[in-house]
């Protein structure tokens, strides 16, 4: 199965505009907190207002993302959770938000707002994501608004948390590797030999003689 | 972001933490595209830094195309460039929908604006918003289209900024930016028409009065209303106008 492209090759990409989320990473919850809102009507409309041919679009999204999910290539599986969301948008027949919204989900393909693999390896995130994707997918073939909204909104609110955890993980592995080095070098000092203040290493540098 | 000793300790260079401060106030909606910055000397004094500085860090946002230099000054750029915004706007001409598509994303996006600006919006977006509503009433009263118009636009911007969501912001005020004069015709021909004037303004009151009661389901409510209607009274007038234009041609056929 082939990937969709994020954007038609000759749709331009708002380059200052990504540049400035990224340069601002709280603008990742902003942007997660946008979907929320979008997602919710996305889905409802989706299931309301999607042709055959969107249908067709959306589960062969779907199967793409659940093959990606069992081979258990995340790389492959994060570009098709994107495309598996796209589908989504495609068929609210709503072509000004299918344009904002791919601009959005290409930014997020291109880790402007958050690194995705972080948060996709998260313990047990990956199981809980497809399971969301199913039901938001089951929901809207059923062609039930109410309950594809509600799937949308637990999804991205899953994934906020997520991002979250991903990050405080992050801070605090920081600091347990820092505590380790202090117990583990013969001096008891966090800077192991490799990673001296850098002050002290500029400082060696300006007195050659 | 996370230190490592690795990383090391390092001051950001001063042109680079100067332009970081002018990108939070973009992004934040403190400097709007098409303001322009302070002359050199001027804002060197107010941000405390040297001219050299200041220069380097304007020269890193025109860089980032988020400044242009013109002959009578520095200007923030628009949001979205003009290669992405022509794009929207050509694809938006040839699709006979996408003004009402554009008020159906509208309706998502000032619902979650207006709900989340009563949440959180401070006291001081509160009276930023307080005063943006009493220039529409002057322009009411005063009851020129065009600036009642303007004065709309103004009023939904400075609810999109009490949502103190910088995505929502940048996101419609780019689409505002793109769209303008489809935007501000559309209100036009809203405001041009008897009694429509009198049920928009008491929409917008209804969304001003929950926000500032800090109502956030009764603006959310009032916020979808207002779009839903919007959207509907357009098709109506672009209807009314298509049956016009065909009872014009019918009658100039005739004669």
């Amino acid at each position: 199965m082939t990937m969709t492209t994020p954007l038609p090759p000759s749709a331009p990409y708002p380059e200052s505009l990504a540049a400035l989320f990224k340069a601002h990473p709280d603008s990742a919850f902003d942007y997660l907190e946008f979907r929320l809102y979008i997602a919710r009507t996305a889905a409802r409309l989706a299931a309301e207002r999607g042709t055959e041919e969107d249908r067709l679009q959306m589960t062969q999204a779907f199967q793409a993302l659940c093959q990606c999910h069992e081979s258990d290539t995340a790389d492959a599986e994060l570009q098709a959770d994107a495309d598996f969301h796209l589908s989504i948008y495609r068929a609210c027949h709503n072509a000004v938000m299918a344009f904002v919204m791919t601009t959005l989900i290409t930014m997020q393909r291109r880790d402007v707002f958050y690194d995705r693999l972080s948060t996709y390896q998260q313990s047990g995130a990956r199981e809980a994501l497809m399971e969301q994707h199913r039901a938001l997918y089951l929901t809207i073939m059923n062609r039930q608004g109410d309950q594809a909204a509600e799937a949308a909104e637990t999804h991205i609110r899953f994934a906020s948390r997520a991002l979250r955890e991903s990050m405080e993980t992050a801070s605090r592995l920081q600091v347990s590797l820092r505590r380790r080095k202090r117990a583990t070098s013969p001096d008891g000092n966090p800077f192991s030999d490799d990673e001296k203040p850098p002050a002290r290493r500029r400082r060696a540098k300006a007195k050659p003689v | 972001m996370v230190h490592t000793a690795k990383d090391g300790i390092r001051p950001a260079k001063l042109p680079e933490a100067i332009a970081s401060f002018l990108e939070s106030l973009i992004l934040e909606g403190s400097l709007r595209p098409g303001d322009r910055l302070p002359p050199e000397r001027e804002l060197a004094l107010q941000l405390d830094v040297s001219r050299p500085s200041l220069r380097q860090a304007i020269a890193l946002l025109e860089g980032r195309c988020l400044l242009e230099i013109r002959r009578n000054g520095t200007f923030i750029a628009p949001i979205l460039d003009e290669t992405y915004g022509n794009h929207l706007y050509e694809m938006m001409l040839n699709d006979p929908d996408s003004t009402s598509d554009y008020l159906e994303f509208r309706s998502c996006t000032d619902s979650m604006a207006a709900f989340l600006a009563a949440n959180r919006g401070s006291e001081i977006d509160r009276e930023i918003i307080g005063n943006a509503f009493k220039a529409m009433e002057e322009a009411h009263q005063r009851a020129i289209p065009d600036e009642e118009a303007e004065a709309d636009t103004l009023f939904h911007r400075s609810i999109f900024e009490a949502s103190h969501n910088v995505v929502v912001l940048q996101i419609m005020g780019g689409l505002g930016g793109v769209l303008r004069k489809d935007i501000h015709h559309n209100r036009t021909k809203l405001y041009n028409r008897k009694g429509l004037r009198e049920i928009l303004l008491e929409q917008h009151r209804a969304i001003h009065d929950a926000i500032i009661k800090q109502d956030a389901a009764a603006a959310r409510a009032a916020a979808m209303a207002h779009v839903s209607f919007t959207r509907a009274a357009l098709t109506e007038i672009d209807r009314t106008d298509a049956r016009l234009e065909m009872a014009l041609r019918r009658f100039a056929e005739s004669e």
